[in-house]
This record gives structure tokens, sequence and C-alpha cells, in this order.
């Protein structure tokens, strides 16, 4: 028997979860910081799945989708890192003008 | 024996569509070898294909019941399924055929056509399902995969690399709404099998509706449907073959035909009718206007192509919004449209090696098969007579009059218009502009692995000319609605 404050109040502190990871997810310049907003966001859907009472084969699935995404991200970023020499996004997405620049220059 | 064989193999149907690809996907991260990849990857595809379409010409146009195994494990797939797998699984085939363009270089190129094929088997298994829960897994792993190819696709250059970033960003998201989606949908009807929502489904419906939206709006991202489509412009812009003829036309042909299937389970509870519509229907006038705009002022060819596609499925938005039958069926037939169009324009640009809008200038006279296919891609995105894009219009048109609503009709007629800018500018360099400066092609002759793309430009009109099976297909697929 679950306790309906503590349902909301559990909801909304995962929903609180979610909001930090997408902010963070929108706004931090660092991808890093970016891949760890996007992990926090989903570990919030988590969350939620886990205290609505969710079924363990969709709990199980979004643990899976979790850390495909956190492997794929950190996959990205470290070819990111090899190729431009940083992570910051303001740097890369400079650098990603400036070569478009010099693509379309006679 | 022989017919045992196949009896047994059309019981297994969608399963054995959906391993095909894995494993031959399995076979090329073995070898690790671009070109053995390649074909390995080019005969699974054809063998999933053979399977899909036999599913799917049996199912909808012979009328064969859907039978699948009593026993093991065993995807049960619906009438729609059938035919959105059917349409992935020959978008997925030329695919892998067009990856090959990428197969000259070797690591990252063998890594490229493993992940196409298992974004193809990702799609597939999400047409098949009529489990929400599959159906999201089946999305996601097609969404990582494609944001594997596009990861890969640099060419040499890392801009790829940065598109790839925003799109696991975006997918993320997606993840996270679907996940509490699927969580409310459960927690309201006590089960994720998408036949069985509206037998469970009480009158407390708000629960229901918000997961019903999120569950919608994690795969509208993925589909790149305006104005969720940050995305696309990164990812097209530097792409190669694989990642435009994949991501650009199989992931988004499984995305839009797996927000069809969702939709119409969803509105099998009538008073979610209304809610759809709503939902839909702006998103599609949106996506429509959006897209319209981005596709007239671009200055690359292929974010040109794939803005354009994203205005197309703004008509398979407002479609799906009718909620109807007829509704379903022009969504089914809008879709096609969108995959052949979208395989002959990107395939035209790899082959003829287009990069620019005035990379096509005169291009009728260097390559006449290119143009060709660029002609026919373009006509039918603008949705010219004798083309499948007037068709899937037209069914529209006639969907929308049936029940006194003309506004969505305005809107096609809108996108149309757009459409004569952007897509006519295409037909017009092509044939009646002087290339100011010819670019020296690179002489790989690997990107003519991307010509049987070409092919689709010839489907896009041959089923304008004689649509009669696409048009009993689409109307059986529909029937699984309401």
């Amino acid at each position: 028997m679950r306790d309906p404050a503590l349902t909301y109040a559990l909801v909304a502190l995962s929903a609180a979860l979610m909001a930090i990871g997408f902010a963070g997810a929108w706004l931090a310049s660092n991808l890093a910081k970016r891949l760890t907003a996007q992990v926090l966001t989903m570990l919030g859907a988590l969350m939620v799945c886990v205290v609505i009472g969710a079924s363990q084969a969709l709990m199980l699935a979004g643990g899976a989708l979790i850390f495909g995404y956190a492997l794929v991200g950190v996959a990205v970023l470290v070819r990111l890192q090899e190729a431009y020499g940083t992570i910051e996004l303001q740097e890369i997405d400079a650098a990603d003008a400036q070569a478009e620049a010099q693509e379309t220059t006679p | 024996m022989i017919e045992d064989a196949i009896a047994l193999a059309r019981v297994h149907a969608p399963l054995l569509a959906v391993a095909a690809p894995i494993a031959g996907a399995a076979l090329c991260i073995v070898t690790l070898n671009a070109r053995f990849g390649w074909i390995i990857g080019v005969f699974a595809s054809l063998i999933s294909a053979a399977i899909a379409t036999d599913l799917a010409a049996r199912a909808l146009v012979f009328g064969a019941p859907l039978r699948t195994a009593a026993e093991g494990v065993a995807l049960v797939p619906d009438r729609l399924g059938a035919f959105a797998a059917g349409v992935v699984s020959v978008a997925a085939l030329l695919a892998a055929i067009g990856a090959g363009a990428r197969a000259s270089a070797s690591r990252d190129g063998a890594l490229t056509i493993v992940l196409v094929l298992l974004s193809a088997a990702g799609w597939l298994a999400a047409a098949y399902t009529t489990n929400a829960l599959v159906l999201m897994l089946g999305t996601e792993i097609a969404w990582l995969a494609g944001v594997g190819v596009v990861a890969l696709g640099g060419e040499g250059k890392r801009t790829p690399l940065n598109a790839a970033a925003r799109m696991l960003s975006v997918g993320a998201v997606g993840v996270a709404f679907s996940m509490v989606g699927l969580a409310l949908i459960a927690d309201a009807t006590g089960t994720l099998s998408l036949s069985m929502l509206a037998e469970n489904l009480s009158f407390d419906s708000q629960p229901f509706s918000v997961g019903f939206a999120l569950v919608l709006g994690g795969v509208a991202l993925k589909a790149g449907v305006a104005p969720f489509h940050l995305w696309v412009g990164a990812a097209f812009t530097r792409a190669n073959a694989a990642t435009l003829l994949a991501v650009g036309c199989v992931s988004a042909a499984g995305a839009l035909l797996a927000i069809v299937r969702v939709v119409s389970y969803g509105v099998v509870a009538p008073e979610f009718g209304a809610a759809v519509f709503w939902a839909l229907a702006p998103l599609g006038v949106a996506c429509v206007v959006i897209g319209s705009v981005q596709a007239i002022g671009a200055r690359d060819l292929r974010r040109l192509i794939a803005y354009a596609l994203t205005a197309q499925m703004g008509g398979v938005m407002l479609c799906v919004s009718l909620g109807s039958p007829a509704g379903f069926a022009a969504g089914l037939i809008q879709i096609t449209a969108i995959v052949g169009a979208g395989l002959a324009l990107f395939g035209a640009a790899t082959v003829s090696e287009s990069y620019k809008v005035n990379d096509i200038d005169g291009l009728a006279r260097r390559a006449p098969f290119s143009s060709a296919a660029f002609t026919f891609g373009a006509a039918s995105l603008i949705g010219a007579p004798m083309t499948i894009g007037f068709l899937g219009r037209w069914r529209l048109v006639e969907a929308g009059v049936g029940v006194d609503w003309w506004w969505p009709v305005g809107a096609m007629t809108l996108a149309s218009l757009a459409a004569v800018f952007y897509g006519g500018q295409l037909i017009e360099r092509v044939y009646f502009r002087r290339a100011q400066e010819v670019q020296a092609r690179s002489g790989d002759r690997w990107r003519y692995a991307s010509f049987p793309a070409l092919a689709a430009g010839v489907i896009v009109i041959a089923l304008g000319l004689a649509p009669q099976a696409l048009l009993a297909a689409a109307d059986a697929a529909a029937m699984v609605a309401p």
C-alpha cells in the first residue's frame, strides 16, 4: 500500500531531477557535463517509473537504454576530443564555422 | 521438403526479417572488413526485404491471415506493421547497398555497415511488435545505431561528430519522455500491449493521455518532425551516403510509421480522438511551414532535401490527426512517397557528388541518370500528377473533405506551393542552367554503390501511374484502426 503523499513527493523529486538534467543538457557548453545531464534526465525518468510502480521489464529496459546512451555518448566524446582537441561546444561550433567559411571562400 | 521449409519460414517471418540484419551485423563485426561486410550486409538486407515484402503482400494484397508461431519467441504483427516493415525493409536494402559508397575506408566503413544493419533491425522490430515496450526498445536501438552512422560519416571531416552529439541529446530527452509515458500508460491500463489498450482503459484517462502524448513526442523527436528537428541540419550538412540513406530515409520512415501505428491504437478510445487531433494537427501545420521555409532558404543541397522531407512529414501528421482509416491510409501513402523521394534525391546527390545547390547547375548534360532521379524526386515533393506524392495528397484531400475538414487541404496546398519553389528550383537548375564552375569528381567509383537508390525515382513514378496495389495495401493496413 503506497502512501499517496509520499508517492507525490517522490514523483515531484524525480520530475525535478529530470528538469535539472534537461536544463543541463540544453545549457551546458561542456559536452561531458551535457552527457552527465542527459544521464540525469533519463535517471529521473527511471525514478518516475519506479515510483509509479512500472513493470520490471520497463525498468530493466530503461536501465539498459541509459547504459547504452552513456556508452555511445562517451565514444562520441572521445572522438570529438581527438578531432577538435576540445569538448567545449562553443569552441567546436567556432571551428566548424571557420571550416565552412574556408570551404565557401573561392 | 522445400515447401515445408517455406511454410515454417512464413510462420516465423517477422522474427526472421528482424534477425537477418542482426546476423549480418554480427558477421560484419567479426571480420571488420568493409568490402566483405558490404556484401554480407547487402545479402542480409535482401533476405530481410524478401521476407518482409512477402509477408506484406500476402497479408495486405492477397488477404492471407497473419499467423504467428504458437510457441517460442515470436513477434506478433498487425497489418499496419506488415505494411510498415515492407516499406522499411526495402528502404533498408537500398541504404545497405548505398552504404557501400563508404566501404572504401576500411574499419569505419565496416562499422558503418554494421550500424546501418542494426538500425534497420531496430525499425523492423518496432514495426512488427504490438507491445509498446518492444516498440520503444526497437526505436531506441535504431536511433543509437543512427547516431553511430552519423558519427562515422565524416569522410575526413569532423563536423558529423558534432551532429552526433546533438542527436544524442535529442535522443536522451526522447528516452525520458518515452519511459515516463509508458509507465503512465501501464499505470492507467495495466498493460503495454497496444492491441489491449482500449479494452483496459478506464474513464480516468488523464494519465493515459499524458503518457500517450509523451510517447508520441519521444518518437516525433526521432522522426525529425518540426519543430523537434534540431538535429536535422547538423546531421545532413556534411553527411555521406550511409547517413543520407539510412538516417534520412530509413529512420525517418521507421519513426513516422511508428507514429502512425501508435496513434492507430490510441484513437481506439473515442475520447482520445479529439486530443490526438489537437496534438497532431498543429504539429503538422508547423512542420509544413517551418520545413518549407528552411528548405527554400537552404544553400546546401543535402540540407535542402532534408528540410523538404521535414515539410512533407507535416502532411503525414495532418493525415494521421484525422484518426480515421482513410486518414491512416493517406498517411501510409504519404510516407511511401517521402521514402521514395528521399532515396531518389539523396541517391542522386551522392552519385553525382553534388553537395551545394549550385553544384547541380547543368547536371543533365553531365549525369543524366542522377538528373532524372532529381527530377522524379522533386516532382513527387511538389505533388505533381502521375507521381506518388500526388497520390498521397489526393488521398488526404479525400479524407479531409469527407469529414468537412477543409483547412488541412489548405495546408497541403501551401506545402505544394512551397515545394514548387524548392523542388522547382532543383529541376530548373538541372536542366536550364549552365554550370559556372564544374567541380572535379573524386574518382571514387564506390559512389556508384548508391546507384540503385536512383531506382526509387522510377518507383515514385511507377506507383503514381499504377497505384492500385499500393492503394489496396494501404487501405487494408489502415483497417487495423477503428
